[in-house]
């Protein structure tokens, strides 16, 4: 099913219109006359080293086996290029290797000067045959310059058109795929169901994590222990040339990086996995998506007018949404996770999960995962596990409960004493969203918790969340009394312990309250509200001990109470002094 | 001439944890949504099979919702070679990723038939119907029935009559799914057939393997 969505997608997008060509960055130019005599080395580089891209006849795979491109390749292949990189005895081997390559690029090219008469082509043909002008290419640049992987095309005289792209090369090409392919196996393809050439091998997959640079392959049976019943290679799957092709061409397409992203359709997941994901609908619609799950700064500062909004104009049930989530595995690609689901549903789950983690007062706008994560991570990029990025995507786009763990690291996070002041307003606003959209999420499964409000509710008269605010009050009387650059406040010293055993601790804040309202200049005012605060607690005031969702629920409560100070209060409120700090 | 068939059992069978693997990811094992036919055989052979029977899965009943879970092992590259015996698993390591289904639960609807040329005159279908109801009712196996994987061993026993299938969707295509293997006769290559699968109402209606192959064409 899911390499059946991805050929559809490919075939949709036009990705797979031109499986002979693909467009490369071919670095060199080398310009020869019609007699195959070296004229010069034309670079194609820009100033970061990077060659001008061009449509090129589509590169074999090739792994440690010897194949070679037609009429672009690398030096290796086009010059005989061979860098010493030290490496000693192997140098016989090595040198048998260098001129295997350059028969195999020689091969292609001597059929077609038969087959045709181009003159160009037997230029080509000419100057490859000719050792000492491949040598005086090589001489062009610094012999340290060459790397071996740049890509080199051929004109001839002064031609802007380079040679592979005549209409005469172009044709042999295609009638040499052609023969190639007709020499496959035929078979019942399993992910189109029709009649077509089998594939044995399938092209690579690029830019997945943690995978081989050059590429690595979602389907692969390379050790005897993957095969079944003597099947070889692509024998145990059937899948025809064209939706292999058509898959991998899909997934490099989502996979391949851009200017602002790693991934142009896809969200790092942890540090080893990259959940990609694509729609039957359109371009517009995926990447509107993808700024909201995984927005980028710019992103960020384009929805900040409309949040959400856009997300209204995309409501497609009958669309289908596809997502898989990839990890490397050396040369071979793992599928972690992989679903399938309506459009629509996920646009929903979208915006509820938003919803759900908004709070305060600022509008409700979209946060990346990793930014989520990063807040209520302990000090030092340590403490989550793997999978929780992962089930954090689950919550926003299946509507799934988000993971406990988070609860945890957040409430953990919460009782170490905050780091630099100017980030910690943010920080904690991002750990507490988090925790109330736990909660939030947990009340579907358990009726008997408590709706959690998105700012200060002074109704709610659950015990954690009043005692939340009663905290924040305290604090507040402390810094109205002290000033706000104190060693330790009763936040950095008491939070952790006020929130898991009020009894043993609020009794002593209470008694410095009264010291601290003393002191400070609204005092009057505030011992009112703590007052109006404690009048919500039960007769039991202080429990000993709070449960892992009551401290949630008492880190909500304190937040509430910490953001309704810092907003200026309505003038109805009447005749108390204004508090803003 | 046909053989005749038995009358159709129904067998429930489940399980923590299940991989039904599709071909095409079977080096990063993916399981299959849904039990394949060829796994329902595998259950059946482990509890009554003999060279003179045939198993014909009909359905498979899919009570528990599909669910995922995920997990990566230590495997080794070398398949087992007989009469080896000097080897190192900890020097021929792949690490090798799992999505299996969790806690599943199937009702599989089966009959038998006689193959012809390898039943002999004391053999009868209504035999084999006794002696698989009798080995299932006490429990009784070659070797312990499993769902996909040897590792993933399954409870089996008599369906009782009253199940529901989780799933109500009328029809939930599945794509093309894994039917069983063609084992031809002879020379002929074993090869993989597969078949286009649907849930219907939360059950896999399991096409005759003749009408099967016959779309699969003849060996090539």
């Amino acid at each position: 099913m899911m390499l059946a969505a991805l050929n559809a997608f490919a075939q949709a997008r036009g990705l797979v219109d031109d499986p002979l060509y693909e467009t490369k960055p071919v670095d060199f130019l080398v310009r020869i006359n019609s007699k195959g005599k070296f004229i010069k080395l034309e670079s194609r580089q820009d100033e970061d080293g990077r060659g001008a891209p061009m449509s090129i006849p589509r590169l074999p795979m090739r792994a440690a086996n010897i194949a070679a491109g037609f009429f672009v390749d690398n030096p290796k292949y086009v010059l005989g290029f061979d860098k010493d990189d030290g490496g000693a005895g192997a140098k016989a081997k090595r040198a048998e290797k260098t001129a295997a390559r350059l028969a195999a690029f020689l091969v292609p090219v001597r059929a077609v000067a038969a087959s045709t008469d181009a003159a160009e082509v037997r230029a080509v043909a000419a100057f490859l045959e000719n050792d000492e002008a491949r040598a005086a290419v090589l001489a062009e640049r610094p012999l340290e310059e060459w790397t071996g992987s740049e890509l080199l095309a051929f004109a001839v005289g002064d031609a802007t058109e380079p040679v592979h792209q005549l209409s005469a090369v172009r044709e042999e090409w295609a009638r040499i795929n052609d023969e190639k392919k007709a020499q496959g196996r035929t078979g019942r393809c399993l992910v189109t169901g029709r009649e077509a050439v089998l594939a044995r091998l399938h092209e690579k997959l690029k830019n997945v994590p943690e995978a081989q640079a050059a590429g690595a392959s979602l389907v692969s049976f390379n050790a005897k222990a993957f095969e079944s019943h003597g099947l070889e290679q692509g024998d145990n799957a059937p899948i025809s040339q064209d939706a292999a092709f058509g898959y991998a061409m899909a997934l490099n397409y989502l996979l391949k990086g851009t200017e602002s992203r790693r991934f142009r359709q896809g969200i790092q997941v942890g540090d080893d996995s990259v959940l990609v994901f694509w729609t039957n609908a359109s371009e517009s619609a995926e990447s509107l998506l993808l700024s909201y799950m995984d927005p980028t700064e710019e992103d960020l500062r384009r929805v900040l007018e409309s949040p959400l909004k856009g997300l209204e104009s995309i409501e497609l049930d009958d669309k289908r949404f596809y997502a898989v989530t990839l990890a490397g595995n050396a040369g071979r690609v793992v599928v972690r996770d992989w679903f399938e689901t309506c459009l629509g549903d996920v646009v929903r789950n979208i915006r509820k999960y938003f919803t759900d983690l908004h709070i305060g007062n600022t509008s409700v706008k979209p946060i990346p995962v990793w930014r989520l994560l990063s807040a209520i991570e302990a000090p030092g990029g340590r403490g989550l596990t793997p999978d929780v990025a992962t089930r954090m995507l689950g919550a926003a786009l299946l509507g799934r409960a988000f993971p406990r763990q988070v609860l945890v690291s957040a409430l953990d996070r919460l009782r170490l004493p905050p780091g630099k002041p100017e980030l910690e307003r943010e920080q904690l606003r991002l750990r507490v969203s988090l925790i109330k959209a736990y909660l939030l999420r947990l009340r579907k499964d358990n009726p008997t918790s408590l709706e959690v409000t998105v700012s200060l509710d002074k109704t709610q008269t659950a015990q954690p969340y009043v005692l939340g605010r009663l905290f924040a009050v305290l604090e507040r009387l402390q810094s109205a009394a002290l000033g706000n650059d104190l060693n330790a406040t009763i936040r950095d010293r008491y939070f952790g312990a006020a929130s898991r055993n009020p009894f043993t601790v609020f009794p002593r804040l209470l008694q410095l309250a009264v010291h601290h309202a003393a002191k400070a200049d609204n005092g009057r005012w505030l011992e009112r509200v703590q007052g109006e605060v404690m009048a919500l607690l039960p007769a039991e005031r202080f429990p000993r001990i709070l449960s892992l969702e009551d401290q949630g629920l008492f880190a909500v409560g304190y937040y509430h109470q910490r953001e309704a100070f810092f907003t200026k209060r309505s003038p109805t409120e009447g005749g108390a002094p204004p508090s803003e700090s | 001439m046909r053989p005749a068939a038995s009358k159709r059992f129904r067998v429930r069978a489940g399980g923590p944890i299940a991989c039904f693997t599709r071909p095409e990811m079977k080096a990063e094992r993916v399981s299959y949504e849904v039990m394949t036919p060829s796994a329902a055989r595998g259950v059946l052979e482990a509890i009554l099979w003999k060279p003179a029977i045939r198993w014909h899965i009909h359905e498979i009943a899919v009570l528990a919702p599909v669910k995922w879970t995920t997990f990566r092992r230590n495997e080794v590259n070398s398949r087992a070679t007989v009469g080896k015996f000097d080897y190192a698993a900890d020097e021929d390591r792949a690490q090798r990723n799992t999505v299996a289904l969790s806690n599943v639960d199937y009702v599989i609807t089966a009959s038998l038939t006689m193959v012809p040329g390898k039943a002999g005159p004391e053999d009868n279908v209504r035999k084999f119907e006794e002696m698989f109801e009798r080995r299932l009712e006490k429990g009784q196996y070659f070797h312990a029935p499993y769902l996909g994987c040897r590792e993933f061993a399954a409870r089996v026993e008599p369906a009782p009559a009253d199940l529901r299938p989780a799933e109500s969707e009328p029809k939930r295509p599945l794509g093309l799914m894994f039917y069983d293997f063609d084992f031809g006769d002879g020379e002929a290559a074993v090869r993989p057939v597969f078949f286009e699968a649907y849930l219907e109402h939360g059950v896999l209606k399991v096409p005759p393997r003749e009408q099967v192959l016959a779309l699969e064409g003849s060996h090539p």
